[in-house]
């Protein structure tokens, strides 16, 4: 199998002049391509972290990251880490991260828009990913006339749109009711036994955690499992 | 252009969303923009090419100046006919030459259709033919007075559509005989009005210098060159001021010479030769001949300086609204760099959009100029910084080839994007800064 994300010696530290954090320490991860990686731990042992500086949102203190077979280094300028983060990786975030001043459809076009596709294909491409998570009805709306769950369902689409080899979810079912929680966890099975992309779900919930392919564990910014 | 309509929508969704903070970024960016229009426009009026002063950028206004040699000064300040037809009538450089009496007098005057009818002040100006060739006057009935006119002091009269109203007689007075303080003029002409904010045009009235009551208004007894008469060259394209002063010195020898034998002194004679500009913009006091092209930028300095001021107090305050609305953005700014947004696409994003209120505040604040001067243009004060303290026959001071001109609309558009970038891109560049999970993690 193909390995799509490598974290080598990664340790992160947050340093303030009173108090030095380490967040992740020493932490080797291999994730392979097609793959569905849950990781878990309880809250502050670093699992956001872990998917921050896999997402290239945050920089480690030392350590390599790898993405599809690109060495990230400090070497590449903050636009070609913009364009890698848009045609490699899509996020989905526990408080849905929507625009609230942009409708469903310009919300899930947005990472189309940043790759310079015109406003015609954008909108094809927008319509179909709405459709496939079942919000067709809904792309007039804004944010705040959806539900917790519709606006996650917003993001896994605006996560998709630009057909991302990896999709980074970060407690995507975290603020949903159980009911959606299942809904939201299905369609990211559905994405990544359908269309085979890889995922990493940073979860709380250990009962989501085993409907997955793999489970890391994190205590105190260690892998511990 | 869809991603403009993108920024256009999220700009109009942001104006509805936070109704107090875009009603006040609007009103303060018009109030800043009214402003600076305000001076824009009172300098445009004084400066730019309006009806029928539409070559100003090529109009020398040419006088005179002598001083005795002990520091003494004689006071004419023009020439005489003699004068303007020796110096003036071959120059080179020039495409027409016009006298006219100084026009700083208001020439007052009271004119009716017939005696014992209503009678109508008007001022009036003493020209000669030339002056409705410099200035390109429209007439909607007749023609100017002529050569011959003027030779004969003929009393023939070119009046305005404003006076041919109020003596009741809209078409056909060319031809038929007016009283002009009991005395019968014939009209000849009927010209549209000109706003009296244009001092070396306006006037309800345009006869033959020659007709004026006293000729020591346009002509010295004892000095033959020397008199009352104003003139006005309209240089030939690609010519300058500098190539007519050349023109002109050899004169100046001759008329000296003649000078110091009549008055058996000697003396300095300045030709005072003025472009438009430095008629109605002079802020460093005046050298009795120095009208340079650097001088004109000197002098918009001001002005320009001004405005920047009038736009510059209002963009800190918008700047620091700007500032709370980008901190409120910042989780916003976020999103849009981790799906890969560049910085520099999300300044201009934050740019254009505030680009879109203030073009609201602009439009606004055009709309204010507008109006302020509407509301103040018969005051004695607005009035006076144009040198005019009269009442003209018909209001014409607010006329639209006055105010919608492509150089206005230049300026009100400029006047935007400094405003804009002021109070905008300090802000933004701020925010855009932030790590992206530091911005993703703000609380809203």
């Amino acid at each position: 199998m193909e390995t799509i994300i490598k974290l080598t010696d990664i340790n992160k530290v947050y340093r303030t002049e009173e108090i030095e954090t380490q967040a992740l320490e020493n932490v080797n991860i291999e994730v392979e391509k097609g793959e569905f990686l849950s990781v878990m731990g309880p809250s502050g042992c670093g699992k956001s972290t872990l998917l921050n500086i896999m997402g290239l949102l945050d920089e480690p203190t030392s350590g390599t990251v790898e993405l599809c077979g690109t060495t990230i280094s400090h070497n590449l300028s903050d636009n070609q880490l913009a364009d890698f983060r848009n045609r490699t990786l899509g996020f989905v975030f526990q408080s849905f991260h929507l625009i609230s001043s942009l409708n469903v459809i310009d919300n899930v076009q947005l990472p189309l828009l940043y790759r310079g596709i015109g406003y015609s294909e954008r909108i094809r491409r927008a319509k179909e990913v709405i459709e496939r998570v079942g919000l067709s009805h809904r792309m007039k709306h804004t944010p705040v006339q959806l539900s917790g769950g519709q606006c996650q369902r917003v993001a896994i689409a605006r996560a998709i749109i630009g057909n991302p080899e990896i999709i980074l979810a970060d407690e995507p079912t975290g603020n949903l009711d159980s009911k959606m929680g299942a809904d939201i966890l299905g369609l990211l099975k559905q994405l990544n036994e359908e269309d085979g992309r890889t995922i990493v779900m940073v979860t709380h919930n250990e009962q989501q955690a085993q409907q997955t392919k793999r489970i890391i564990k994190f205590l105190d910014g260690r892998q511990i499992q | 252009m869809s991603k403009l309509l993108l920024y256009v929508r999220q700009a109009l969704a942001l104006i509805r969303e936070d109704k107090q903070f875009s009603a006040i970024y609007i009103a303060g960016t018009a109030v800043a923009i009214a402003s600076a229009m305000v001076v824009a426009l009172i300098l445009h009026i004084r400066m730019g090419n309006i009806y029928p002063e539409v070559n100003r950028d090529r109009t020398i206004y040419v006088g005179s100046n002598f001083t005795r040699s002990d520091g003494g000064y004689i006071g004419y300040s023009g020439y005489s006919p003699q004068a303007v037809e020796e110096m003036f009538s071959k120059l080179e450089c020039a495409e027409v030459v016009s006298a006219v009496m100084n026009t700083d007098y208001i020439y007052s005057f009271t004119v009716c259709k017939e005696v014992g009818k209503q009678e109508v002040p008007v001022s009036a100006m003493f020209t000669d033919p030339n002056f409705f060739r410099l200035y390109e006057f429209k007439f909607v009935e007749g023609k100017p007075y002529n050569e011959e006119n003027l030779k004969n002091a003929d009393r023939c009269v070119v009046i305005t559509e404003a006076l041919a109203r109020k003596l009741q007689a809209e078409s056909g007075l060319v031809g038929q005989t007016i009283q002009l303080n009991y005395l019968p003029y014939r009209v000849v002409g009927v010209v549209k009005g000109v706003s009296p904010l244009l001092k070396e045009t306006s006037a309800d009235i345009y006869m033959p210098y020659t007709v004026s009551d006293s000729r020591s208004h346009w002509k010295a007894e004892n000095v033959t060159w020397a008199g009352g008469l104003e003139v006005r060259v309209l240089l030939k394209k690609g010519y300058t001021r500098e190539m007519l002063m050349d023109e002109l010195e050899p004169y100046k020898a001759k008329y000296l010479s003649m000078l110091k034998s009549t008055t058996g002194e000697d003396w300095n004679w300045y030709i005072q030769v003025r472009p438009h500009w430095r008629r109605v913009l002079n802020f460093f006091g005046e050298e009795v001949n120095d009208a340079s092209t650097t001088d004109l930028l000197a002098n918009l300095s001001i002005p320009a300086l001004f405005m920047l001021l009038l736009l510059l107090l209002p963009a800190i305050n918008l700047s620091g609204m700007v500032s709370n609305q980008m901190e409120a953005r910042v989780a916003e700014m976020g999103i849009r760099k981790a799906f890969g947004a560049k910085k520099r696409v999300l300044l201009n994003e934050v740019i254009q959009e505030n680009l879109v209120l203030t073009l609201c505040g602009g439009v606004v604040g055009y709309l204010l100029s507008w109006l302020f001067i509407a509301a103040v243009r018969n005051s004695t004060l607005f009035l006076s910084m144009f040198g005019r303290e009269y009442d003209p026959v018909d209001n014409v001071s607010l006329q639209l080839d006055m105010f919608f001109t492509p150089t206005l609309f230049l300026i009100a558009f400029a006047c935007c994007a400094v405003l804009n970038l002021m109070a905008a891109l300090i802000p933004a560049w701020t925010s855009l800064k932030k790590p992206i999970v530091e911005s993703l993690n703000q609380k809203k």
